[in-house]
């Protein structure tokens, strides 16, 4: 067992790799509730990839890995994971994202029954035909919400009108009829490929004893016969800079209109630290749209904007995508006008830039304040970086406003895709 | 952890002194009545007391002078808490240990600011903000019902009799804000502080007596000090024939919300019984609703009961068919049944009460939770955490088929999917 350091942030990591591939995590906080995650890299947009076994390539449903990590909960002894849990005073869940799909628990009681109840969970599949056509309708019902929220609805749409070829376009969920369509086999399928210890990471953050963990987790894999893997091959496949649709209008009974418009930007490639990358490029929002941009006195005296604009970024291969919604009565175009303007607006100022600098750094103090957040950035760490950034704080502290300028001087934005869902009348 | 009470001049404040946090929690407290016509004033309030303030001009000043000490976070709320609303600023920024010195004092003296110093213009809140967000909140009622569960949440509150008074419907509530003024929203909020009463809550790893110190110089308070304000709203009756409304609407999924009273409840009942009732009915994967609608019939994603412990109400909210309502209710009436006859394993019971064990523990995981257990402890009136456990630890099965007998549906409401 290694132990590391995020410097600057008094925080503890100890790191241990399985001989079955599994890599462990553990950040210790004294009193500290405990929160306990496994997360596997399968998530909605793998549908295409190859089996371990046989070789051959498959196509599944969208929708199916949301669909597995239902099923994971269910037991042939009829014990679901997440009752031992609440038995035990603990609070489990799971989600499924576009990466990755994690299961977690957090309390401090019963803390070793509940990490076996944790690693058993991911590792004893019970897929029947009677129990898969059972979770259709729950999951049915989980989808038809999403049909129902106008965001949803146009981040679906907007998805599909950015990619050509990613399976990142597809949604989470799937469509009614892909969740109607998924079958047992293809559970087993993508259990068998994405469910390895190989293809896994646990992290564990709390008052724990970091050795004592790794020890049960060795004694629990003994009894399984996981032998180190090579890595899974996802199909590859190859995306154009351009979007798929530039606009794209749905029409619908509601009574205001949802508007997203998806930017999508080939990485710059100045800055060659992938996370230095991402974060310089972050700051293009920041600066633009962030709390101190010129931007938020002229949306707030917009009286159709009827919620703020949000921005997200995504991180899909390749590309960066920048992503605005935001809720309007009217004038939709005036309001999409301004976003575009401002985002290709380059005329930054370094007290801005050194503004936002104390912000990032104290919001990166902030997530690792408990053991949730803790779990979180480890977790995405190592999913988009390989590896947790343990000079992060430093590599913050050293943001500079003149490298900013070159990291992102030569962004394309002019890959745009607008959705809009405008109400019938 | 040390938890000091100050008696400052004309307002509490409260100091939670732990060393357990990179940051400091804030939150400043102003209780008053409740009243039929405090809700037309409740959102714009909060609205215009973000935004606004007497030291800058414009929303950039405000953010940059946020930024400047490390970017807090907060927010600014009008909370309903049974007969009493509650004016809020909850607020956490990082410990000067972690930025740099006096960014603890900066940061109090830039938060308070939008609670004591708005901008006032000809005795009335900044026009040109006020008209703004007066169009944009309007806009918010007007098309709720995009947002189909919190349309069919409002709708049950209206159809449901709670409070000794009608509460305005969406469309009165409507009307009523846009005669709305920004001088009448300034006497309200003046109302607020002659006649609220005052508490403040610092939480964190600080120096008490120099947080008092701080708020000496900072805070002058006029409102009343009242010994103790009763926040609890008893329910008296309720439909003996349950009322449902249903009404339809063109979205693919029907959102259910079930309202329930609960009669004569003890104190002890309040605090402890109905936790594990609603918990034991509708809190988690366990619970008999969760078990039975969802798992065994899969006729939901969600269901799950809600406790409203101030007005002796709780709610049932699912996501279903339309096709599927009268089976579904149907459903939840036998669990309710159920209940009653204490047909509900002792594992589920036991369960739920580790649960409640657990939660007490990770109070002490945040300070907001820390700050909240407090405050429900000062304004009404729960037990210290040590005595909350020894009290759960005394509620038997029998007093959860007890209450069950004091649980009466009253108003049922089905916003119907067509599509």
């Amino acid at each position: 067992m290694k132990m590391k350091k995020y410097k600057g942030l008094d925080l503890k990591v100890y790191e241990e790799v399985l001989d079955n591939g599994l890599r462990i995590y553990i950040s210790p906080i004294p009193r500290h509730t405990i929160h306990a995650r496994i997360t596997t890299f399968f998530g909605g947009s793998i549908l295409e990839f190859q089996l371990p076994d046989s070789g051959e390539f498959i196509k599944v449903p969208s929708g199916v890995a949301h669909f597995l990590e239902h099923k994971m909960f269910e037991k042939k002894d009829g014990k679901d994971p997440l009752s031992i849990y609440e038995n035990n005073g603990a609070s489990g869940n799971a989600f499924t994202n576009e990466f990755v799909t994690a299961y977690h628990f957090t309390g401090a009681g019963h803390f070793y029954e509940n990490l076996e109840t944790l690693l058993k969970c991911v590792h004893e599949p019970y897929f029947t035909d009677e129990n898969v056509l059972k979770e259709k309708g729950i999951i049915g019902q989980e989808k038809k919400q999403d049909l129902d929220n106008p965001f949803s609805i146009v981040y679906d749409r907007a998805l599909l009108n950015t990619f050509h070829n990613l399976d990142f376009k597809n949604t989470v969920l799937g469509s009614l009829e892909d969740i109607n369509s998924i079958t047992k086999e293809d559970l087993y399928n993508c259990y068998n490929t994405f469910y390895h210890p190989s293809n896994m990471i646990l992290t564990i953050s709390g008052d724990v004893d970091p050795s004592e963990i790794v020890k049960f987790v060795k004694k629990f894999y003994k009894k399984y016969s996981f032998n180190k893997r090579s890595k899974v091959i996802v199909k590859h496949k190859d995306e154009p800079e351009s979007v798929v649709k530039k606009k794209d209008v749905v029409y619908m009974n509601n009574l205001s209109k949802e508007i997203l418009i998806s930017y999508k930007v080939k990485k710059p490639t100045y800055i060659k630290d992938p996370y230095l990358n991402k974060i310089y490029f972050s700051f293009l929002l920041d600066m633009n749209f962030g709390a101190i941009s010129p931007i938020n006195d002229v949306l707030s005296k917009k009286p159709d904007l009827i919620s703020p604009v949000s921005s997200y970024l995504e991180m899909v291969d390749d590309y960066y995508i920048i992503l605005f919604n935001a809720t309007v009565k009217e004038n939709e175009n005036e309001i999409i006008d301004l976003i575009d303007e401002t985002i290709k607006d380059f005329s930054f100022k370094k007290k801005d830039f050194d503004l936002i600098k104390k912000a990032v750094l104290n919001s990166h103090v902030l997530s690792t304040e408990n053991s949730t957040g803790i779990c979180n950035m480890i977790s995405n760490q190592v999913y988009f970086f390989d590896s947790p950034i343990y000079d992060m704080h430093e590599k913050l502290k050293k943001l500079d406003f003149e490298t900013f300028k070159k990291a992102i001087h030569d962004v394309n934005l002019n890959n745009r895709s607008v959705t809009i869902l405008d109400n019938k009348n | 952890m040390d938890y000091l009470d100050f008696n400052m001049d004309n307002y509490e404040l409260h100091v939670i002194k732990t060393d357990r946090f990179k940051t400091i929690f804030y939150n400043i407290s102003i209780r008053f009545d409740d009243e039929r016509e405090t809700e037309r004033y409740m959102s714009m309030l909060s609205r215009l007391l973000v935004q606004t303030s007497s030291k800058y001009d414009s929303l950039r000043e405000i953010n940059l002078a946020c930024a400047s000490i490390y970017d807090p976070s907060y927010s600014i709320r009008v909370l309903s808490s049974g007969k009493v609303d509650i004016l809020s600023l909850t607020a956490s920024f990082a410990n000067e240990k972690y930025t740099e010195e006096g960014m603890n004092e900066a940061n109090l003296k830039f938060l308070t600011s939008f609670i004591f110093e708005p901008k006032i213009i000809d005795n009335g809140f900044d026009r040109e903000v006020f008209n703004i967000q007066k169009e944009k909140l309007l806009e918010y009622y007007k098309t709720m019902k995009d947002r189909p569960q919190d349309y069919a949440k409002a709708r049950l509150t209206e159809e449901m009799k709670v409070n000794k008074y009608d509460i305005m419907k969406l469309d009165e509530l409507i009307k009523s804000i846009e005669h709305l003024t920004a001088e009448e929203l300034y006497d309200f909020y003046k109302k607020i502080m002659s006649e609220g009463k005052l508490d403040i809550f610092v939480c964190g790893d600080v120096d008490p007596l120099e947080i008092k110190n701080m708020f000496e110089k900072m805070i002058k308070f006029n409102g009343l000090n009242p010994k103790k304000i009763n926040h609890l709203v008893k329910q008296i009756d309720y439909n003996k024939q349950e009322k449902i409304v249903i009404e339809s609407s063109c979205n693919t999924q029907s959102n259910l919300v079930i309202g329930c009273k609960l009669l004569d409840l003890t104190d002890f009942e309040r605090k402890y019984v109905f936790v594990l009732y609603s918990w034991i009915l509708g809190g988690g994967m366990n619970s008999l609703l969760t078990q039975t609608v969802r798992e065994k019939n899969s006729l939901c994603y969600y269901i799950y009961a809600s406790r409203q412990s101030l007005f002796d109400t709780m709610r049932i909210y699912a996501g279903i068919n339309g096709t599927d309502f009268e089976k579904t209710y149907d459903l939840v009436k036998k669990e309710m049944i159920n209940m009653e006859k204490g047909n509900f394993s002792k594992e589920l019971f036991e369960g739920v009460k580790e649960i409640y064990y657990n939660s007490l523990i990770k109070i002490e995981d945040g300070q907001s939770d820390l700050v909240g257990s407090y405050t429900s402890e000062l304004f009404t009136g729960n037990d210290s955490i040590s005595d909350r456990k020894k009290q759960m630890a005394k509620v038997t099965k029998e007093d959860v088929m007890n209450l069950s007998k004091k649980v009466h549906i009253d108003t049922v409401y089905l916003l119907k999917g067509e599509r």
